[in-house]
């Protein structure tokens, strides 16, 4: 028992650390920080120092003073006096709110700073990328010109009866603890033998009957959503696809009329501003 | 995780139309780019090039 509150209490104030790390490194239940535990507890220890710090700080500041002896005493776990356990007891609710608020500020914390480093460092190569390089790959975020509607992925899969190529646009996927693939889902999915490419087409003709042959070697899979297992996966090709809404009549005088408006405004403007 | 899904393209394939021509160029990998017209008479171009970088090419 004499050990045991201390403990506890310690393990009260570092879960703040903990629950920050947490909310910074999930993401659409992914973690997309991989480090060892022993960096995280210190890092847990840091945060919670500074969290800790910060509020107490406040309710120290605009609520109520802080008894730091008797928080000292909890934490070495030094025998408190009766005066003491009697002024606790009083405080329970308030620090219960406290741990309560702690934590709550710690999540707010982590979440605004993972929003914050994901739209500031938004692609791969970014200075504060997140270390998960398929995150990135796989949400489109390679470049600020690679600006990808949808992905088309072409994977081959090696089964009993021969090596399939699957297409199919990706839909979701998942990533293991350690970061790296482990199930993707396509749909609109196509399949076909490869062994089919030993009739060898000819490149260099683009005819009806060419493209006729290509046809008929796929196999449309029927169903809205197909997993892939990574570790089946021998290889695969990633290609960003592009959409865009092309200009009409329309489109194109809508354009013209707000170009017109801004030049007119910005004429207005330079006659209005003295030099 | 939720992969890449722009609006842009959301929009096309809400389509029927616009779902088939897509499952089509699943498997067109001759072509560079189709031209798509929706139901409600807009028009798309689904590539397989950036056209900010195919523009600043040429």
């Amino acid at each position: 028992m004499n050990i045991a509150f201390p403990a506890f209490f310690l393990l009260a104030l570092v879960l703040t650390g903990f629950i920050f790390l947490n909310a910074y490194e999930r993401r659409e239940n992914t973690n997309l920080e991989k480090i060892p535990f022993s960096a995280s507890s210190a890092r847990a220890l840091i945060v919670s120092g500074l969290v800790h710090i910060l509020l107490l700080s406040l309710v120290q500041n605009f609520i109520q003073p802080v008894d730091f002896p008797v928080s000292i005493k909890l934490i070495t776990g030094t025998k408190l006096s009766d005066t003491e356990i009697f002024s606790l007891a009083e405080d329970v609710l308030p620090i219960s709110l406290y741990f309560l608020s702690s934590y709550l500020v710690a999540y707010l914390l982590g979440k605004f700073l993972q929003i914050a480093l994901l739209k500031l460092s938004p692609y791969k190569s970014s200075r504060f990328a997140f270390d998960t390089p398929w995150y990135y790959e796989l949400k489109g975020k390679i470049s600020e010109e690679a600006d990808a509607q949808i992905i088309k992925l072409s994977c081959l899969v090696e089964s009993s009866d021969g090596a399939y190529l699957y297409y199919g646009f990706l839909e979701d996927f998942y990533l293991d603890d350690n970061g790296q693939l482990d199930r993707l889902v396509l749909s609109d999915v196509y399949r076909r033998n490869i062994q089919d490419d030993e009739d060898t087409v000819d490149e260099n003709r683009v005819d009806n009957t060419v493209l006729e042959q290509s046809d008929q070697r796929f196999y449309q899979i029927k169903g809205d959503r197909l997993v892939l297992k990574y570790d089946k996966v021998i290889n695969l090709n990633i290609e960003y696809i592009y959409v865009y809404e092309e200009e009409t009549e329309e489109t194109r005088s809508k354009v013209a009329i707000d170009r017109s408006w801004k030049a007119w405004l910005k004429e207005l403007l330079r006659y209005k501003t003295p030099d | 995780m939720k992969a890449l899904m722009g609006e842009t393209v959301k929009k096309v394939r809400q389509d029927p139309q616009g779902r088939e021509a897509m499952r089509e160029f699943v498997i067109e990998s001759h072509k560079d780019s189709v031209t798509i017209k929706l139901r409600n008479g807009k028009t798309y171009t689904v590539s397989r090039n950036n056209p900010k970088t195919k523009d600043a090419a040429a």
